[in-house]
């Protein structure tokens, strides 16, 4: 009778240790984010799986981007995906064709209300097929990052960027130049739109190859020429700390290293892009991906754990902790966010408002990586002298190949 | 009186020409010292001193915290001692590895050799980037991702190393060989017993590029791991770098404390190290 009992208690004892261990979901997410970034992720993680003890997520910083990019590409062939991971939006597409991911949205269990609360521009970097299938994590946008002790109004035109850039080369002698180039595919860009022109139409023509992106090209060299701007290499910030440089046009990413290299320098603060026929706020980095090789619990807990991390308060945490953008309307909106930026107001031109309705971002197709790499090397080269016409027909040529490649291949 | 002046001539020119070679040397060691100066510097400078496109070489005042905040910016004492155990390991493992392939090819004779060698050299031209996924596909049918055995056992053979010490085995005397067979010594003795020690220079050569290698190991150690525990030092090397900006004066402070047992290291070994470049033909 009392061994009876005892099995009994066994049998009972080990139903119930398998019993939470079966209940419990492991999901991974696989990430490049260290430092203040990584920090943040580790406790929002930590947050979520102490109040759900049925899941268990792990967060595991697996480099820079490219190293996240190659380990990503190495796990798809060897069937040993994460759940979720970081990914840029070329990234996404090229997964979407292989058919590799799923819409991480339909896992959220999301109202109309929810959906419609991540901000739109974000939406719209996400969207496949129509679908919500990636969910903006860590954005940020480019803005203006100027010398308030020098320029006390930054410019909201082209034209007054270029006079003001000018005034101050002429007033500090040429020992502070106006503005920093970087002679790079984003700077580029920025340029680029503004003048009323982008790389691609919807069809995917290219259209950088244009009037608009001539004149672009021209005003940044014209700029280097009367020595109202100054040609950079390595992180725009440090020129900017230095003191070489009044303005110059970055990623509000890199708010913390321009705080370090300014120090107690100057004042400084950012404002939107200036004006040209249009205005516009590029918007850039990543998101979050679900891989379809997870199972339906799997899905269905990172559905739970991405919506918890982009929740008012999270995105808004994050956000504060990082110099990320919060990627929901709430969180933007919200009084903790607001009081935030009334703090620190030169950050305000990061989360503008304004910037959102004009926002646009850099094609998001799986060619993208080939393409990108293509018009940088031709932006360098214009800046090197050689002749601009045969050089942006080249990248023109390279472009339309990698489309073409991509959109031939069948997957 | 002549063969005085011409004494004192000699000895004036002898001091003269060493005093040029000497502050020659001293030049060109204070040129190599220049950027480890400029490491040690950079890792105790504020961060606005540190981004400044005028040089200045000292920090107003030294920020000693930097290391702290470096040291605990990552889990560092977890990889120091991963750093240390897979070096090692590998180190040892390829040493002993490696000269008994050497030797082979050195010294014993045995059906395609020749081509076996080449086949082993021609491994040499494929770069590391073109076999990192087959690689990994291999590492996770064995099940060995996320241990240990993925960071030591593909690293114990090295091609480089055969071939660096099959270039000095060849350098010893093969009448040697010849008369300690005679004596009735074996293979496997003469290897351990007078290759070994006639060949301390290339071996101590082979085992300082191999731990260096598996030090500086980054890609490999970071795709074939998932949890922090079993990661290296030049993983937490990133944790410094992004694509916006980098933190230099931390990264500056951990490549200082990362580089430690190398130099350390080096310095105890660099006449062996210096003779086996040295005479294996082996240099700039």
């Amino acid at each position: 009778m009392r061994s009876r009992k005892l099995v009994l208690l066994a049998l009972v004892f080990c139903l119930a240790l398998s019993s939470t261990a079966l209940a419990q979901t492991q999901i991974t997410f696989w990430h490049a984010m260290s430092g203040e970034l990584g920090n943040a992720i580790d406790y929002l993680t930590a947050e979520f799986n102490a109040q759900n003890p049925d899941i268990v997520v792990e967060s595991i910083y697996q480099g820079r981007y490219g190293d996240l990019n190659t380990k990503l590409v190495a796990s798809l062939s060897a069937r040993t995906t994460p759940t979720i991971a970081q990914v840029y939006e070329n990234w996404t597409d090229s997964f979407f064709r292989h058919g590799v991911i799923a819409p991480l949205s339909h896992h959220m269990d999301l109202s109309d209300e929810e959906f419609n609360n991540y901000i739109e521009v974000f939406r719209g970097m996400n969207t496949w097929d129509g679908e919500l299938y990636t969910i903006p994590y860590n954005k940020s946008n480019w803005v203006l990052f100027y010398n308030a002790d020098l320029i006390p109004n930054p410019p909201q035109t082209i034209e007054e960027f270029l006079q003001i850039s000018k005034d101050i080369t002429a007033q500090t002698k040429g020992e502070t130049k106006g503005f920093g180039i970087r002679p790079t595919l984003e700077l580029f860009h920025a340029f680029l739109y503004v003048n009323g022109g982008d790389f691609l139409d919807e069809d995917l023509n290219v259209t950088f190859n244009s009037q608009e992106g001539k004149e672009a090209l021209e005003l940044m060299i014209g700029m280097l020429e009367d020595e109202s701007a100054l040609l950079i290499d390595g992180y725009e910030n440090e020129a900017f700390g230095d003191n070489m440089i009044a303005m110059y046009i970055g990623s509000s990413a890199g708010m913390p290293h321009v705080e370090n290299s300014v120090g107690d320098k100057f004042q400084f603060s950012t404002a939107p892009i200036p004006a040209g026929v249009r205005p516009g706020a590029p918007f850039m980095g990543t998101n979050i991906a679900l891989f379809d090789s997870a199972t339906a619990e799997q899905k269905a807990a990172a559905g739970r754990f991405v919506k918890f991390i982009t929740n008012t308060d999270n995105t808004v945490y994050f956000a504060i902790k990082t110099g990320y953008l919060p990627v929901t309307y709430s969180g933007l909106n919200s009084a903790e966010y607001q009081q935030f930026l009334a703090d620190n107001p030169h950050k305000a031109a990061v989360a503008n408002l304004d910037a959102f309705e004009y926002g646009y971002w850099q094609p998001t197709i799986a060619a993208w990586e080939e393409a990108r790499s293509a018009i940088g090397i031709a932006v360098e080269r214009v800046f090197l002298g050689e002749p601009m016409d045969i050089v942006l027909d080249e990248a023109q040529m390279l472009v339309e190949e990698a489309i073409d490649e991509m959109l031939s291949q069948r997957y | 009186m002549l063969a005085e002046q011409q004494m004192w001539r000699y000895r004036l020119h002898k001091v003269f020409t060493k005093g040029i070679l000497y502050v020659g040397l001293l030049a060109g060691a204070a040129l190599m010292m220049l950027p480890f100066v400029w490491m040690l510097t950079s890792s105790i400078k504020a961060p606005e001193e540190i981004t400044l496109r005028t040089i200045q070489w000292l920090p107003k005042a030294a920020q000693w915290q930097n290391y702290k905040i470096a040291w605990e910016a990552a889990p560092f004492n977890v990889y120091f001692k991963n750093s240390f155990l897979i070096a090692i390991t590998v180190m040892g493992l390829d040493v002993v590895f490696s000269s008994l392939a050497a030797y082979a090819f050195a010294k014993l004779n045995f059906f395609g050799k020749n081509f076996l060698f080449l086949l082993f050299l021609g491994t040499m031209m494929i770069p590391g980037e073109v076999m990192l996924i087959p690689n990994y596909i291999t590492m996770v049918n064995l099940g060995w991702v996320d241990t240990y055995a993925a960071l030591i056992v593909p690293w114990t053979v090295s091609v480089f190393s055969i071939f660096l010490l099959r270039q000095f085995f060849l350098s010893i005397p093969h009448e040697l060989f010849e008369a300690a067979v005679l004596d009735g010594c074996s293979r496997f003795k003469y290897l351990i017993q007078i290759m070994v020690p006639l060949s301390k220079p290339a071996l101590v050569t082979v085992a300082l590029f191999k731990f260096i290698g598996s030090w500086n190991s980054f890609l490999w150690v970071l795709i074939m791991t998932n949890t922090p525990t079993m990661r290296t030092i030049p993983v937490g090397l990133t944790y410094f770098v992004s694509d916006v900006g980098s933190y230099y004066n931390y990264l500056m402070a951990a490549s200082t404390f990362a580089m430690a047992p190398i130099l350390l290291l080096f310095l105890l070994l660099q006449k062996q190290f210096i003779q086996g470049i040295a005479r294996t033909g082996l240099k700039g």
